[in-house]
């Protein structure tokens, strides 16, 4: 038997359109299982580096058309997000996130893993992100799993920081640490050539 | 010697008869070769400004915006995607007098593949929700009413954009 894999994504971003795009991959786990560990692949489609952050969320109740099921920043006990909850993601650069997942609680037969860029502050303005999520339900004996629950999605804008200008921060920190280094070399240096003459 | 070459020439003439006899029964039946292809699914959101400014207006008047937000939602999922948008906080805020407008001021007005008007909150609006592999375009209209006698300031406030597969 032959197997050719072939992923690919939904949409792709337009040659020279918006900067901004964010995709989630796959967009749902329709029969997940306790106790077993799920990747999902973000994908930054835009042409600047977001900085991303990670949650994890289980959706409670159903209140209607627009009741809100889930809020992020409530973190089950029983499902987990291997590896930072937030990092940076360069422009077209992917990052595989591990979830893993416990004992799902019998009532709880959802788990959303969603992935929102956070923008710096803007004063005078309203600044807008976007996210994309992945929804893992548990197949239970008597449940039907809930599709097309909506998620409220809590991103609160970062502050202005010096990556803003275009310097990142992990680079701020590297060139920081650099300065130190080239510092010290140069005391050192000046009190070596004190002492030969 | 010329024996011998023609055994050879023998030998291997009835050994390629052999392959083709095994070989042959199998290319004329045609068998089939089973091919699988398996298309990861995924969602996307794209074209977000990041910034939206309403125009200084003054108190008691209404800001708006045209076409103030223009992006697309897609999932090759076979059920659809979920799009919520949620209000970072519950009011806009100058960052020098404390002053807040009330998210209840703030109107977004859907113009494209979802049509509907809504004060976004902190507790999220469901924009739409697809049952299908498919993309669609959303185009918003903004506007603010500035309460009478509001204190003069740059105001301040976010709203996140979440698409989840089905």
């Amino acid at each position: 038997m032959l197997t050719v894999i072939a992923a690919t994504a939904a949409t792709a971003a337009l040659a020279g359109g918006p900067a901004f795009g964010m995709a989630a991959s796959p967009a749902a786990y329709d029969a997940a299982l306790p106790h077993h560990n799920y990747t999902i692949r973000v994908t930054n489609l835009g042409t600047r580096a977001e900085r991303v952050r990670a949650a994890l969320t289980t959706a409670t109740s159903s209140t209607g058309v627009n009741g809100v099921g889930c809020s992020l920043g409530r973190s089950p006990a029983w499902a987990s997000l291997a590896g930072p909850a937030a990092f940076r993601l360069g422009p077209h650069r992917s990052r595989t996130v591990l979830i893993r997942v416990g004992s799902a609680p019998a009532g709880r037969s959802e788990l959303v893993a969603a992935f929102v860029a956070t923008r710096p502050h803007s004063r005078g303005a309203v600044v807008t992100s976007g996210g994309v999520g992945t929804a893992l339900r548990f197949a239970q004996p008597g449940r039907t799993a809930h599709a097309g629950r909506p998620c409220a999605a809590v991103a609160a804008p970062r502050p202005p920081a010096t990556s803003d200008a275009g310097l990142p921060l992990e680079a701020g920190g590297g060139a920081a640490a650099l300065l130190l280094v080239a510092g010290f070399i140069v005391v050192r240096h000046r009190r070596r050539g004190r002492m030969t003459t | 010697m010329r024996n011998a070459i023609s055994m050879a020439l023998g030998l291997a003439a009835a050994v390629a008869a052999l392959l083709v006899a095994i070989a042959g029964p199998a290319l004329a039946a045609g068998s089939p070769v089973s091919v699988n292809a398996v298309v990861g699914e995924s969602v996307t959101i794209t074209g977000l400004t990041g910034t939206v400014s309403f125009p200084a207006t003054v108190p008691g008047q209404t800001a708006a915006i045209t076409g103030a937000e223009a992006y697309t939602v897609g999932t090759n999922d076979q059920a659809g995607y979920t799009l919520t948008t949620t209000a970072g906080q519950p009011a806009f805020t100058d960052g020098g007098s404390g002053a807040t407008i009330p998210d209840s001021a703030w109107v977004v007005t859907e113009t494209g593949a979802h049509t509907n008007a809504y004060n976004p909150t902190t507790s999220g609006f469901t924009v739409g929700t697809t049952t299908g592999a498919g993309s669609d375009s959303y185009s918003e209209n903004w506007s603010l009413a500035i309460p009478s006698g509001q204190v003069a300031g740059s105001y301040t406030n976010s709203l996140t954009y979440l698409a989840i597969g089905n």
